[in-house]
């Protein structure tokens, strides 16, 4: 994945203003989406492929600040660069608390906007890995029984074989089996790629 | 007519003497001018036995008498017309000195102390009258002759003058009343006059006469003079002069005078005597001014200001009072016509500041409507700027870049020529409804302009919902208005519609704008749906600045209030269950029909 593949969303009610910021992302090699209005922007997106969202944020019907809130409630996690006319400080301050990656006041410097949208985009990228690690991990460690998931958190936690049977009630022999066909299942070779993989995976270490 | 007079009389005398002149008689005329201030008759009566003498007594010359009165013989001496004048002493010595005639003889009367202390002049008032004195007089109704009479009037005036009263000023009336002096005494006996002058010794003839009761009459400061049988209040003059004038032959004067000294004493006692001294007589006219001083009433400046002081200083207090009364007047029409001035001068700067102030409000108006489309100007106006400058860079990194296809290169160029084609009729719009004019009341559409002020809106605010339900009635809407100010309250009523709407969160709900006849007018109303007024707003709407809006002026209502005032009509605010509805009525268009 890289920032060619990502799609650059321009929403503005302002045919102007829309068509010259999709020129001026395509002058600058991005690839880009324009959308009218809020609304035609939510009921297009998929959410699949990385890129970051170039808002205005007055617009008749849905505004910028709804659509941020609508993704939000979506769990979409697109960087959103709000653009506003009118340089509104608690808009701004509202938007940014909200998760918004950077509020610019139109008209902006090309290099301003190109620069945020870069950025934008690697955040996008990245968080976009992250996700498909995160979605990796969780797939192997689905892959396990409950037993071997139980040995795996305690491996993960630092325990050593007879605390683990101790603690599980099963018998070393038990725990060795179980932490074999984990390890094999996880494709790991040590307790602290168990530990990493469980980290990744965004689950809680059992309770020690 | 002294001319005339004179004329008269000189060819009266030429016929006398003509018809009186026997052919035979080689007699040399003299003619012998005689004062006759009693009358010609009397004087001829008076004079006769002299002259019978005189043409006896000086051979080769026939005498005539030639009876004239004051002017007649002031003129005939003059002119030399007599050669010889009888007269009183006053007269003749205004003649010595005023036409050079001489005194041959003078008269020695039979009551004269002497010839030179002959006459005088009695002031006589009723003998039960409260005066005793000269200085009484003042004030006082007194008698005489004749201004020109010496005996009667000029003599007493002197002790008059001397006494401290100026006859002619300080009485209260001098009447003159001629000859004969004997009804000056009767007159004043009757009470007719306080006093009368006479001559000295009249009084005493009169009693003599009978005419009189001694106890009627009284002579006022009477002098005793030894010798003198009658009561005097002046001193004593001399008697009448027989003079000869300038022209007259030394011999035939010389004759004259030796007949006249010769000349036995009348039936009555008269006779001539040596001429008298007659200089007592200057003193006399110094003291009246007359005669020769008679320039004496030429005053100095000062002593005719201190004779005419009381005169002088009503005179003076009057052009005081008038200098004060013009200059208040003056002043008061200057003050005046200053106040009046500058009245109407500051009904002018009001008048200018009014329509000034109109003019200002009439482009505050439009402004405050400007101020109320700001937002949408600045969006307006700053989407193709921004529009450009994106385009713009963008075609720059593009060549940059090296990415030369000429199509997208072209579609960046064509959207910039676009866009600020866009920016330019944007200016023109604002510029033109900005623009600063005076208001012009004229016969109009309502119908056109409304639908105008809302299409202009819709440019304005592309997204707002506007239903624009038309003339519900048929008709055009004839009324009398400026069209822009009428644009303009359409507009700020649309304008407070969709921020009430945007403000709820109900941009694109309809507005609905309608046009209606009603009560002899047409109505224009604006519905919303941006919720209701509050009711402790409702009250303050209409006032300057007040404003619900977060970011509003307050005057949109205010102004919009204030155009429709202006044009008769009424603008009203209604709650409704949604939102507001919003409209002003104008009055229809008077028929000239």
């Amino acid at each position: 994945m890289n920032e060619q593949d990502a799609i650059i969303h321009v929403v503005d009610d302002d045919d102007a203003m829309r068509r010259s910021l999709v020129y001026l992302l395509d002058s600058a090699g991005w690839r880009t989406k324009a959308h009218a209005s809020g609304r035609a922007f939510i009921d297009s997106y998929d959410g699949h492929v990385p890129g970051c969202l170039v808002l205005d944020i007055m617009m008749p019907l849905m505004g910028g600040m709804e659509v941020q809130q609508i993704l939000g409630a979506r769990t979409i996690d697109l960087p959103i660069i709000f653009l506003s006319a009118h340089g509104d400080l608690p808009m701004a301050v509202q938007a940014m608390k909200r998760g918004a990656f950077d509020f610019l006041e139109k008209p902006c410097k090309d290099h301003v906007l190109l620069d945020a949208v870069g950025r934008a985009v690697r955040q996008s990228i990245k968080q976009s890995l992250d996700q498909q690690q995160v979605g990796a991990a969780r797939k192997l460690l689905n892959a396990l029984t409950s037993r071997e998931r139980e040995v795996a958190a305690c491996l993960a936690a630092g325990d050593c074989n007879k605390t683990i049977a101790r603690k599980l009630d099963i018998s070393d022999k038990t725990v060795q089996v179980h932490r074999h066909n984990a390890m094999e299942k996880l494709q790991v070779h040590s307790t602290a790629e168990i530990a990493r993989l469980i980290l990744m995976a965004g689950e809680k270490p059992p309770p020690a | 007519m002294p001319n005339l007079q004179t004329t008269i009389f000189v060819l009266a005398c030429l016929v006398a003497l003509a018809g009186n002149a026997p052919a035979a008689d080689a007699r040399q005329p003299v003619r012998v001018g005689v004062l006759a201030d009693k009358g010609v008759e009397a004087a001829e009566d008076e004079w006769e036995y002299v002259f019978a003498w005189l043409n006896r007594a000086v051979a080769g010359h026939r005498f005539s008498i030639v009876a004239l009165d004051h002017p007649e013989l002031r003129l005939a001496v003059h002119e030399g017309s007599v050669d010889f004048l009888i007269t009183n002493a006053g007269n003749y010595s205004e003649f010595e000195y005023a036409e050079g005639v001489s005194r041959i003889a003078t008269l020695d009367s039979p009551l004269a102390l002497s010839p030179s202390l002959a006459v005088g002049s009695a002031v006589v008032v009723r003998a039960d009258s409260g005066l005793t004195e000269l200085a009484q007089l003042r004030g006082k109704h007194l008698l005489a002759a004749s201004h020109d009479a010496f005996c009667c009037y000029q003599i007493a005036a002197r002790e008059l003058v001397n006494a401290g009263i100026d006859p002619e000023k300080d009485l209260g009336k001098l009447e003159f009343t001629g000859f004969p002096i004997q009804s000056i005494a009767r007159a004043v006996k009757d009470g007719k006059a306080d006093a009368g002058i006479v001559k000295t010794c009249l009084l005493e003839q009169m009693i003599d006469g009978g005419a009189l009761k001694p106890d009627e009459l009284r002579v006022l400061s009477p002098q005793e003079i030894t010798g003198f049988p009658c009561q005097t209040t002046s001193q004593l003059y001399p008697d009448w002069a027989f003079a000869a004038l300038k022209g007259t032959s030394t011999d035939l004067s010389r004759k004259v005078a030796v007949a006249l000294l010769e000349m036995p004493e009348s039936p009555e006692g008269y006779s001539w005597a040596i001429p008298a001294h007659y200089a007592v007589i200057d003193g006399l006219f110094r003291d009246l001014k007359l005669g020769r001083y008679a320039n004496l009433h030429q005053e100095t400046l000062e002593a005719l200001a201190y004779r005419y002081r009381i005169a002088l200083m009503i005179a003076a207090a009057i052009l005081v009072f008038w200098l004060i009364h013009t200059i208040r007047v003056d002043t008061l029409v200057a003050r005046r016509t200053r106040e009046l001035q500058r009245l109407h001068e500051e009904q002018q700067r009001m008048a200018e500041t009014m329509r000034e102030r109109q003019q200002a409000l009439d482009h505050a108006g439009r402004l405050a409507v400007l101020g109320g489309m700001a937002g949408a100007i600045a969006h307006e106006l700053k989407q193709p700027l921004a529009a450009i400058a994106n385009f713009a860079r963008g075609i720059d990194r593009r060549i940059q870049a090296g990415r030369l296809d000429p199509e997208p290169l072209r579609d960046g160029c064509s959207e910039i020529a676009l866009q600020s084609q866009r920016a330019d009729a944007t200016i023109e719009r604002i510029r033109s409804f900005a623009r600063k004019g005076e208001s012009t009341m004229q016969a109009v559409n309502l119908l056109d302009f409304v639908r105008e002020a809302v299409e202009l809106f819709e440019v304005a605010h592309p997204e707002a919902n506007i239903h624009w339900l038309g003339m519900v009635n048929q008709g055009k809407a004839r009324v009398v208005a400026d069209p822009i100010q009428i644009q303009q309250v359409t507009f700020n009523l649309l304008k407070n519609a969709f921020d009430a709407q945007v403000a709820k969160g109900n941009a694109r709900a309809a507005i609905e704008v309608g046009l209606e006849r009603c009560e002899q007018g047409y109505r224009v109303t604006v519905c919303d749906q941006g919720g209701s007024l509050r009711e402790e707003d409702v009250a303050h709407l209409f006032e300057p600045f007040f404003t619900t809006k977060a970011n509003g002026l307050g005057l949109g209502l205010a102004l919009s209030k204030w155009i429709i005032d202006a044009h008769g009509g009424t603008l009203t605010l209604t709650r409704e269950a949604t939102g507001v509805c919003a409209s002003f009525w104008l009055p229809e268009e008077q028929s000239h029909e």
